[in-house]
């Protein structure tokens, strides 16, 4: 008897522990940890799935937390795909204590931009400066250095001494500003140049006849057509062709490849994720320029807390950058197979 | 602790026993229930709550559709209701705005929420500026302000769209989980109560068992009683309640009544001892009572010495003495023969008839002697030598010293189913005292003390074996009207012993 109704009770005690296990489970579902912000921080990009720009926005968050900022993909969910200068407007009328914005640089942008300045927001544009607004600071590349990396591996590529029967393509994007095409250009230039012992003294050095390509992403899929465009619409495809964009020179190694034209166009790539060094790594593509994605994400978000807490900020804050050839493709491979094994 | 609580426990009534046993299933059950039913009533609360910032969110969405419809309209119309309408619109969703708490829904809403709050200040404000224009006709700057609105408008709905679906999300998810967990816990609870349903069950038949099984023991032990098996164990327990109350009673009863039982048995062994020795004292008694009887009358030789005497007188020719002695001899002859058995009633007057014969010739004719029989009742049987005693009696005590002439008169009739036998005789008669002693015995030593005279044969012998061959107490009657006045012994016997 004694024995049944400890028992039972061992039974009631036990459904009432379950039971509010389960309760205490389901309040933990229900309510998220409540984390408060100082400062609220947006990510504007033209294409923010990209792995470009999903770096960047990691290293940022990752920055944005050590300031108690929170940093907020506008793009995420809206229901439709919102241009970089729809999302700019949103954030701005979102009165946001911060924006980070990569895309066209446009008369509405710089409107939206000066707006944004007008009322506070500090903005910080990465990759493509927007020079005429009153942006607080631009993070991004040193395009002439970015020439002078191209260079040195066209050096490489180049086994001609007639420069002149060389065709170089360079991809560039449609936001990309001329001065910064400009830029690749005149450094690429400016190199060959050196090289070939160009003096200044005018006499003309044959340089390699360098096409610039601007490619308008105005849809989804645009520049992977425009680009297998090139390929199939030109009658002398270039010896080398230097894509200035992560997307690019996906496109353009997997169209290398579909025409079987590898060792024949030498790409040079931009940006280091996973396909582009396997493609390094099998030499489709000979070489690769890698982008600090992680100082890109960090430097913007100090910059803009840097605006925040003093009222004023760098202008400019360069971003690393670094060639990635086969050798070093193939150990940035094998220490990402490393740290995967570790994890 | 445990042994207070089985002490206490043995302790109980059994109304107690049954009432604990009951309540405490009873109520560990409804616990449980009401436990649960509360737990899962919160829970599905919860389900509730959990698509209510959705509700809330789809009829922002929808207020600011019509804020905006309604601008729109009054730009269009420039009409009161349209404008009444769009302060109402404006109102609601000034109000679903203030409404919106996502504080505790984690960082990305709360930071979404935010930027819908701030949005809908712009635009408000950007609306009004518009109204405001419309009103003062600036219509350059209405349809400047109209157009930035609808970018806004259309901004608006995205994030309150993009909020909304990421808070579906959540919500489907938790859902789900408030779904499954509600399984589980219904799952929980249906296997604790079958548990608790089972060992309640147990408890109960183990509970019950305990009562009944005493009970159970006791109606055995009572139906081995009542079949006459007194040598039967019952276990009585400790306890107090009114099982273990009855047990022991009857354990008490049941070694009562072996006691008493065996008292009796005892004192019924004891008594049928006695008996048995009585009767065996009485038949020695008796034997040695006819043993001296038979001594007493020694009848043989005298026997064989008549016989001797009358065959002498008949060679003589003495007719008179042959015929006495006949008469003597056939007088013994009778007392030998008939001493042991019984007679009938002739046999006996036959013999009164010598013995008066005898005393006739001894004492020459002065007793007169009478009789009047009833002949159908001669062949009725009578202890033999009843009559001759009595006959001797009357004439020792009655008529034997009297002056007058004596009479004896012997009587035998019938009366209803007895046969009465009266000895009369007009002697001295016999006081209301003797006759009293004679009939209880007391006086036999008088009445047949003079043994000279006497064949032996009291008549306390004569009532004693009356009463033991008739087995009647009342067997002799003796009457006498006083003194001189004769005396009259009446045996009464019955037709058919």
């Amino acid at each position: 008897m004694i024995i049944g109704t400890l028992i039972m009770i061992a039974a009631a005690a036990f459904t009432g522990i379950v039971f509010h296990v389960i309760t205490k489970t389901m309040q933990n579902v229900e309510q998220e940890e409540v984390v408060s912000f100082d400062k609220h921080y947006a990510f504007v990009t033209d294409n923010s799935e990209s792995d470009l720009w999903q770096e960047v926005f990691e290293a940022a968050e990752e920055q944005a937390k050590e300031y108690n900022a929170y940093l907020e993909d506008l793009s995420v969910g809206l229901g439709r795909d919102y241009s970089p200068e729809e999302l700019l407007r949103i954030a701005v009328n979102s009165k946001m204590d911060g924006i980070i914005y990569s895309g066209r640089a446009d008369r509405k942008v710089i409107e939206l931009i000066n707006k944004a300045v007008d009322e506070g927001i500090g903005v910080v544009v990465l990759q493509n400066d927007v020079e005429m607004s009153k942006r607080q600071c631009y993070v991004g590349l040193n395009y002439y250095e970015l020439g002078q990396m191209y260079a040195l591996q066209i050096d490489k590529l180049i086994e001609t001494d007639d420069l002149a029967d060389v065709t170089i393509d360079v991809l560039v994007d449609g936001d990309m500003s001329e001065g910064a095409s400009n830029l690749i250009i005149m450094a690429i230039e400016d190199h060959i140049r050196e090289q070939m012992g160009d003096t200044g003294d005018g006499e003309e050095v044959a340089i390699p006849e360098m096409n610039v390509t601007r490619i308008y992403a105005e849809d989804i899929f645009s520049a992977e057509e425009r680009i297998r465009n090139i390929f199939l619409e030109k009658d002398s495809l270039p010896d080398i062709m230097l894509c200035v964009n992560g997307v690019y020179t996906r496109c353009a190694c997997q169209a290398v490849v579909d025409y079987n034209l590898v060792g024949q166009i030498q790409i040079i790539g931009y940006f280091a994720n996973d396909t582009i060094l396997d493609a390094v790594d099998k030499q489709v593509i000979s070489s690769t320029v890698s982008v600090d994605t992680s100082e890109m994400g960090r430097s913007s978000i100090q910059a803009l807390y840097e605006y925040n807490s003093m009222g004023y900020t760098n202008s400019y804050l360069p971003v690393g950058i670094e060639i990635v050839d086969q050798q070093a493709a193939h150990r940035m491979i094998e220490e990402k197979n490393d740290r995967t094994e570790e994890k | 602790m445990t042994g207070l609580v089985r002490r206490k426990w043995n302790n109980a009534s059994v109304r107690l026993k049954m009432l604990i046993a009951f309540i405490i299933p009873v109520v560990l059950i409804l616990a449980v229930n009401i436990y649960m039913y509360i737990s899962i009533n919160t829970m599905i609360a919860r389900v509730d709550e959990i698509y209510v910032v959705n509700v809330s969110l789809n009829e922002l969405s929808e207020d600011l559709t019509f804020l905006q419809n309604s601008m729109r309209e009054y730009l269009e119309s420039k009409s009161t209701g349209a404008l009444n309408d769009y302060y109402r619109a404006e109102q609601d969703y000034r109000n679903g705005i203030a409404s919106l708490d996502l504080k505790n829904s984690g960082t990305a809403v709360y930071a979404m929420q935010e930027n819908i709050i701030h949005q809908s200040e712009n635009y408000l404000q950007l609306a009004q500026e518009t109204i405001t224009a419309k009103r003062g006709r600036n219509v350059e700057k209405y349809k400047a302000s109209y157009e930035e609105t609808v970018d806004m408008y259309s901004d608006l709905q995205a994030c309150i769209y993009a909020l909304n679906n990421k808070q579906f999300k959540k919500n489907t998810s938790d859902y789900s989980i408030l779904l499954s967990s509600l399984r589980s816990m219904e799952m929980v609870t249906i296997l604790i109560l079958f548990f608790i349903g089972i060992v309640n069950v147990i408890v109960v038949f183990l509970v019950t068992k305990s009562m009944t099984l005493p009970l159970i023991d006791l109606s055995q032990a009572a139906n081995e009683v009542a079949g006459g098996n007194f040598d039967v164990s019952v276990t009585a327990t400790d306890g107090g309640d009114e099982i273990s109350v009855v047990s022991r009673a009857f354990k008490k009863m049941l070694a009562s009544i072996q006691d008493y039982i065996s008292e009796i048995r005892d004192s019924v062994m004891r008594e049928s001892m006695l008996k048995e020795h009585e009767l065996v004292m009485e038949n020695r008694m008796k034997e040695v009572q006819l043993r001296s009887l038979q001594a007493q009358i020694n009848p043989h030789f005298l026997f064989n010495t008549l016989n001797a005497g009358e065959q002498l007188a008949m060679m003589e020719g003495a007719d008179k003495t042959t015929e006495f002695i006949e008469n003597m001899a056939d007088f013994f002859r009778y007392n030998i023969k008939k001493i042991d058995n019984d007679a009938s009633i002739a046999e006996e007057i036959a013999l009164v008839d010598k013995y008066v014969y005898l005393l006739n010739v001894r004492f020459t004719g002065e007793i007169h002697y009478s009789k009047d029989i009833d002949e159908e009742v001669t062949e009725v049987r009578v202890p033999s030598m009843i009559l001759q005693p009595i006959v001797e009696n009357a004439v020792n005590y009655g008529i034997r010293d009297i002056d007058w002439e004596g009479h004896i008169d012997l009587k035998v009739y019938r009366q209803n189913s007895d046969v009465l036998l009266s000895i009369r005789d007009n002697g001295v008669g016999m006081s209301k005292d003797k006759i009293d002693r004679i009939l209880s015995g007391e006086a036999v030593g008088e009445v047949s003390a003079d043994h000279a005279a006497s064949n032996g044969i009291g008549l306390g012998n004569v009532i004693e074996r009356l009463q033991i061959f008739t087995g009647q107490r009342d067997v002799m009657g003796i009457f006498s009207e006083g003194k001189n006045k004769g005396t009259e012994f009446i045996i009464k016997v019955p037709m058919h012993v």
